[in-house]
């Protein structure tokens, strides 16, 4: 796939790192435009305008039109007691970063994965993943119960009744996304 | 912050509805006043409820003890606040028996903001059930 790019320096370096990450090159003549804020758009191509706060979102959205069709995209493996298992992204109900690595959680077990949080949120968000705090990933799916908390807070209660926190940074997010 | 906000506004709204209730002859600047003493004693009441959540430890929370700590804790400074500006304001007894209504339309407001928060809840959950429908059906 390929981008052209239409914004300030800061954000094209910004853009070129996290979209080299899953391939996607950055080409004077595409058809398709990434447009900053306040840049001139052009006509006769495809546009997406964003803000520069928002570049992240940009490549979010890339992504999830990118992998929709890959493998990689609908299942994951995972390492468990010295096996390796395929796991299908719906089976997991959060996905975390600890101390032993990136961890993913499903029903009855959790599995060593390898990538980032910051990659499965991208990839995954068409899925209903969501950031809920910096090392959790939270599969909206298997959430049973929003239970709000104070401080602009909310817990959620999963399937397998583990509560996960959703702290106030990212409390917006969730909002946003079941538009609540 | 947002719920101190809130707390502000709904003192505002208590001020001016007892406005309506208190049908006295006074200015209008002195009526203005008073509802900015409103606003400002929901303003107080928000810091202190902000403030005595922010100490409660994450792990209990479930929906029953949210709407039970809130509730209580802003019906119980509401009270305390009111009863000591009365206390300031009025020793009499004909005072404190004019008083006992304006206590009341300030509780039952706080009670029917909790309950608003809970139809809040309520929206929540049913937008988490049709955000899972729509990811199923993709």
């Amino acid at each position: 796939m390929m981008v052209q790019l239409l914004c300030s320096n800061k954000v094209y370096e910004k853009l070129k790192q996290e979209l080299s990450k899953y391939q996607i090159e950055i080409m004077q003549d595409s058809d398709l435009v990434l447009v900053e804020n306040g840049y001139d758009i052009p006509s006769g191509k495809l546009i997406v305008v964003f803000d520069a706060i928002d570049y992240m979102d940009v490549v979010k959205l890339l992504v999830s039109g990118v992998r929709e069709h890959i493998h990689v995209m609908n299942t994951l493996t995972g390492f468990s007691e010295n096996k390796f298992a395929v796991i299908e992204p719906r089976d997991v109900l959060y996905v975390e970063a600890g101390s032993d690595g990136i961890m993913a959680y499903t029903k009855s077990n959790r599995y060593s994965i390898k990538e980032t949080l910051q990659y499965y949120e991208n990839v995954w968000v068409a899925k209903g993943f969501i950031r809920i705090n910096k090392s959790q990933l939270v599969n909206l799916l298997h959430v049973k119960e929003i239970i709000p908390w104070f401080n602009s807070r909310y817990v959620l209660r999963m399937d397998n009744n583990a509560e996960l926190e959703v702290s106030k940074m990212f409390s917006k997010k969730l909002r946003s996304t079941l538009k609540i | 912050m947002e719920s101190i906000i809130k707390s502000f506004f709904i003192g505002l709204f208590i001020g001016i509805l007892l406005q309506f209730y208190d049908d006295a002859d006074v200015l209008f600047s002195y009526k203005v006043l008073t509802v900015l003493a409103s606003g400002s004693v929901g303003f107080i009441i928000g810091l202190i409820t902000e403030w005595l959540t922010s100490i409660l430890p994450i792990r209990m929370a479930n929906s029953r003890t949210y709407f039970f700590i809130h509730n209580f804790i802003a019906l119980i400074v509401t009270t305390f606040i009111l009863i000591s500006s009365m206390m300031f304001t009025s020793s009499e007894m004909e005072g404190q028996v004019e008083f006992t209504p304006i206590l009341l339309i300030a509780l039952g407001i706080i009670c029917i903001a909790n309950l608003f928060d809970y139809m809040m809840y309520r929206r929540a959950q049913h937008k988490l059930k049709s955000f899972k429908a729509l990811i199923k059906d993709k």
